[in-house]
């Protein structure tokens, strides 16, 4: 049961946004502490991209290719739990 | 995959992406109707003709239906650069099915006059609608579609390197709040818009706009510098809300002066502009070769009153004998009104012992009574001390 505290949007909307704009990595960190935090932050997180890099590391099965990013084999789109974010972020 | 790819409203592809052609078929083929982002709201790729570059052909990836402002960048980085054919063809085609409800399109693609670019960013452009706020290209489009803009109600920013067709209808930019003119654009377009400002239009239309609000940003006036033509002048005082005027010359040397003003040259500008708020005049440059003096200053400080910033270049290798005349009570001095705090000078060069820097802080002072600060990269500038001593 989370604490009341982090469904008010008016306040933990904020947090997000400052976290998001100075240090991503601490915003993952705040995402993983609480499920109801999770969807807004990652949101927020993913809401701009200058890469598709991001994207594609997110895969099971990206690999590192001459320089950039490639697949495998064919993506299956299976989803990957919040923890993965750590990695793709790093 | 597509959990992540539902979040992002956003996206700015660089001319290096690091993504594989192959990596991206595959993308394409797992993404639900063709669309990576289908919640995309805006675009930004800037692409080249380098293999490295996410190819054109993937475009449709991000074509969301929730797009709203789509910025393409493909002018090449080299000049002898030229889009291979296949991706002209992508390109093309990624224009003919944007979508019509965007708000925000800028589609930097060089200066082609005729083909099937200019086609299909024409055709575009007349499919587009109320919702188009801004529009910037570098292509010339059809008459059609410069009518079309220039009928479009909500239209507030527009930036054109082409000249105006012969005749445009009225009302033109009913909504029109910043105009930006490339280069040969801005005379004809001035006389153009000014004569409908003065009631005169042409082919006998009544005029039923006008762009008292409008904001016009001239931003290669370089025949200006060189001729100052009185009746493009006069043209463009009708615009009591230019606030800003860039006027500078092609330049090839960044280290030679220019910058062909002169004194009066200024001075009639600054006559004709009184309501300007942001001026910068001319490219600051090394050398001490440009016309202008102090007087040029005067001039704007006594007709530019609601000048907020000011960036300029003027000879200095006189500074001292005019200062000393201003300070002094010479001619002019009684004029100087303008409430400007900060002047910008760039690279411009100062020569001033230093038993004259009073003399040149005075001369400013009577020039600008409220200058606080100039901005220079020269450290003599700031030897000169212009702020008050505590």
């Amino acid at each position: 049961m989370p604490h009341p505290i982090v469904e008010i949007d008016e306040l933990v909307r904020p947090v997000i946004n400052e976290l998001v704009k100075t240090s991503p990595r601490a915003a993952v960190s705040f995402a993983l502490t609480c499920r109801s935090l999770e969807e807004p932050t990652l949101s927020s997180l993913w809401k701009q991209q200058h890469s598709l890099t991001d994207l594609v590391r997110v895969l099971p099965n990206h690999t590192r290719v001459e320089g950039g990013y490639g697949i495998e084999s064919t993506v299956s789109g299976r989803e990957f739990p919040a923890g993965r974010i750590r990695y793709q972020l790093s | 995959m597509h959990r992540y790819a539902s979040w992002v409203r956003g996206l700015h592809l660089f001319h290096d992406e690091t993504i594989t052609s192959g990596s991206l078929s595959r993308l394409s083929r797992n993404s639900p109707g063709g669309i990576l982002f289908p919640k995309l709201e805006w675009l930004h790729w800037d692409w080249d003709v380098g293999e490295r570059s996410v190819p054109l052909t993937f475009f449709r990836l991000f074509i969301s239906s929730h797009l709203k402002r789509v910025t393409l960048n493909t002018r090449p980085s080299q000049s002898d650069a030229h889009i291979p054919w296949r991706q002209l063809a992508a390109l093309v085609q990624l224009i003919s099915v944007l979508p019509t409800s965007l708000e925000s399109l800028s589609l930097l693609c060089g200066p082609e006059k005729d083909g099937p670019l200019r086609d299909a960013i024409s055709s575009l452009v007349c499919r587009c609608g109320p919702f188009l706020r801004r529009f910037d290209t570098c292509v010339h489009l059809s008459e059609a579609a410069i009518h079309h803009l220039t009928q479009l109600p909500n239209l507030r920013h527009w930036s054109t390197i082409q000249c105006p067709p012969r005749t445009v209808p009225l009302p033109i930019f009913p909504s029109l709040e910043n105009l930006r003119l490339e280069k040969q654009a801005a005379a004809p377009w001035v006389h153009l818009l000014a004569s409908h400002e003065r009631g005169t239009p042409r082919n006998g239309l009544t005029p039923a706009t006008t762009l008292t609000d409008a904001r016009v940003t001239l931003t290669s006036l370089y025949f200006v510098s060189a001729t100052l033509a009185s009746s493009l002048l006069s043209s463009i005082a009708k615009f009591r809300d230019l606030v800003t005027l860039y006027v500078w010359t092609d330049c090839s040397d960044v280290g030679s002066c220019t910058f062909r003003l002169k004194d009066e040259n200024v001075g009639d500008l600054a006559a004709s502009l009184p309501r300007l708020v942001n001026l910068q005049l001319g490219r600051p440059c090394h050398s001490n070769s440009c016309h202008t003096t102090v007087t040029s200053l005067l001039s704007i400080s006594s007709h530019c009153l609601d000048l907020i910033t000011l960036e300029t270049h003027f000879n200095t290798q006189t500074i001292v004998g005019d200062m000393q005349c201003l300070v002094n009570g010479g001619a002019g001095r009684d004029k100087a009104k303008c409430k400007l705090e900060s002047l910008v000078v760039g690279k411009m060069p100062l020569e001033v012992r230093g038993e004259d820097n009073e003399t040149v802080v005075m001369g400013f002072k009577v020039i600008f009574p409220c200058l606080t600060g100039i901005l220079a990269h020269d450290i003599r500038w700031c030897e000169l001390r212009v702020q008050p001593r505590s």
